[in-house]
This record gives structure tokens, sequence and C-alpha cells, in this order.
């Protein structure tokens, strides 16, 4: 098996550890340890967007109150149900951005037909997600302006694998592996205590 | 790795934008967790215009796969709901830009999939979830899909329009 594919199946066998957790500390847990994995395997990080995207789930969360109040402020009340729904699906969404990032590397090849247009879809996502921030013009705009982005990335640059992993060979195979053991383990934990 | 062609990166490229969309739609809360505003379908909208048919089915199954992954939803009761609302719905857009063109909006193609799509959910609702009285959820339900593809279909309509990406797209495909 190639390195990529290795990243591809390490990716995707941790994955229903990670969709399955129960403990929402401990899903934060799989966060940063995907999260770490994808910086060490050469891919870029950026704080601002990620505690953005999670106060939104958040405070998206907090306006469907659920379960006892445990703050009040200004005639709104903070809900611990909301509050841990809206933690643990922040979780989810940071993760599961982040393990798919890890997962597919750039020059991943699938056999098959639709293998091949799996790691394309992939490749774009990972393009699209990646690529700069769009801060000019109105939503319709932005939309615009990232698909003539991604759109200049060429055929060839999906198949000539530019800008390879800089992780060495060794290395290459141990973080997937630990990604793998590690995200089972700490589903495991909280259903052990 | 076997050869792509054009079209397949077009593919790949909506359906990595439909996961995008997913992804920002589940920043939004929903009163039920199967509830879309249906975001994502904007790249199955424009699909119409740009993919041969067998290519926006496969765009469509891509899709009902993306979401589920980005949302973490594919080993759940969720995905099903979804799949099949996507599905149908996505087939039905299709059938309706085929048969009638440029006679109906996008507009018109959104609401007439959201409407399969919801109903389709309905149904499934019923016989999985709440039994009977999911029809009592029926009226919101529609109401706020109805409401959703309008806005939708609207924010499509001047996409089409106005999009430069879209320009050179239909240009390349005509020329």
């Amino acid at each position: 098996m190639d390195k990529p594919k290795f990243f591809l199946w390490a990716g995707m066998a941790s994955a229903p550890a990670f969709l399955f957790q129960s403990d929402p500390l401990f899903r934060w847990i799989q966060v940063l340890l995907f999260i770490s994995a994808t910086i060490i395997s050469g891919k870029k990080f950026r704080l601002l967007p990620n505690l953005l995207m999670t106060a939104g789930i958040i405070f998206a969360n907090l306006m469907t109150p659920n379960g006892k109040v445990i703050l009040s402020f200004w005639g709104f009340s903070v809900t611990q149900g909301a509050l841990v729904n809206g933690f643990s699906r922040a979780g989810l969404l940071v993760g599961m951005i982040y393990l798919s990032r890890f997962s597919v590397r750039k020059n991943l090849q699938i056999p098959g037909r639709l293998g091949s247009l799996l790691s394309l879809v992939f490749f774009y996502f990972d393009r699209i997600v990646e690529g700069e921030r769009v801060t000019r013009g109105n939503f319709m705009e932005k939309i615009d302006e990232k698909l003539m982005a991604v759109q200049k990335i060429s055929i060839e640059d999906f198949s000539s694998g530019e800008n390879p992993d800089h992780l060495s060979g060794g290395e290459k195979l141990i973080v997937p592996a630990l990604v793998f053991i590690l995200s089972w383990t700490l589903f495991t934990i909280p259903l052990l205590i | 790795m076997q050869s792509v062609s054009r079209e397949a990166h077009m593919v790949a490229m909506l359906a990595a934008f439909c996961m995008f969309f997913s992804m920002i739609e589940y920043l939004i809360p929903k009163p039920l967790p199967f509830m879309r505003l249906g975001l994502a379908n904007l790249p199955i909208l424009i699909a119409l215009f740009l993919l041969s048919d067998r290519k926006i089915l496969l765009l469509i199954f891509l899709k009902v796969l993306g979401q589920g992954l980005v949302n973490g939803t594919l080993f759940s009761y969720i995905f099903l709901f979804s799949a099949a609302g996507t599905l149908c719905s996505g087939t039905a857009m299709l059938l309706i830009f085929k048969a009638a063109g440029k006679r109906v909006s996008l507009i018109g193609i959104c609401l007439a999939g959201a409407l399969v799509s919801n109903m389709v959910q309905l149904v499934l609702a019923r016989f999985f979830i709440f039994g009977r009285s999911a029809f009592i959820i029926g009226p919101p339900f529609l109401i706020i899909g109805t409401v959703s593809a309008l806005i939708l279909g609207f924010f499509a309509e001047r996409f089409v329009e106005q999009s430069k990406w879209f320009a050179l797209q239909r240009g390349e495909r005509n020329g």
C-alpha cells in the first residue's frame, strides 16, 4: 500500500471512533489530535476561523434552550444541555474537517473510476478549505471568486502531486498509525470510566 | 491513476462545493435533525446548465455521500432521511429542467425539489420516528422548506445571471 493510501485508511478507520464518541471532552481531545497530526504532516492550520466557527455553533445551539439554566443575562438564558450540545457539535465539525484534511494527501490515488473521482473530490475540498480566504464582496461574489480560484487548479496540478508532503518515509507511517491508535484509545476511555 | 476528464473535474469540484456548503449549513441549528436549508443544492442547480444527465446524477450521489461525511451523519438514521430527500429531489429537479427547459425558472425548480424532498422525509418520519403524529410537523416543515427553497432559488437565479465563473464555464461548454 502506498503512503497516501495508508493515510486514507488510517483516517477512515479512525472516523468511527470519533463519530461515535459519547463524551464531548474526549471528542475535543480527538479534535486536538487530528489538528496536531494535520500540522505535523505539513498542512496549514488557522486558529481564528476555527475559533469563530466553534463560537458560532455554540452560540447557535444556545438559541434552543435545553436542560438546566446555568447562566442568565439580559433575558438570555444559557442552558447546560444546549451548551454541551453546541460544544459537542462544534467538535464534530472541526474534527471531521481536520480528519479529512489529514487523511487526504495531495497525491492520493484511489483505484478505479469512482476512486479517481473521490480522490478528486477530496482534493478540491481540501483546496476550498485551505485556500486563501475571500474577503471582498457579498456572499455571491465570494462564492464566485472562490470558484474562480479553485478552478485555476489545473488537472496537471492534481496528478503531478506538486508540493509533496515534507515528512520522511518512516514518519509518514508513524503519524497515521498513531492517529488510529490514539483516537480509538480516546474512544474507549469514557466507556471504561 | 485512471485518466480523468474535464467533466469529471467539474463534477468533483461541484461535489466539493456541496461538501463545503453542507459544512456552512451545519452551523445553523435545526428544529429537526434532518431539516436543511438546502444551501448545498446550489451546486446541483448550477450543474443543470453545465453537466450531462448522468454526471448530474453522479453529482447528487457524491453530494449525499459528502454531506454524510462532513456532518458526521454517515452512520446514522439522519443519513437515510438526507439521502432519500436529496436523491428524490435531485432527480425531480433534473426531470423538470429537462422537460420544461427555460419555461420554469430556478426558483420553480428549487421549489419543486424542496417539496419532493420534504414530502419524502415526512413519509420516512411517519414510518421510522413519529408514527401518525408525523403529519403534525408537516405544515411547519413544508412552510420552512418552501421559504428556504424560494430564497435559494432566487439566489441561484441571480448567481447564473451574474457569476463570472458560470459565464466562463458556459462559454467553454457551448464553444
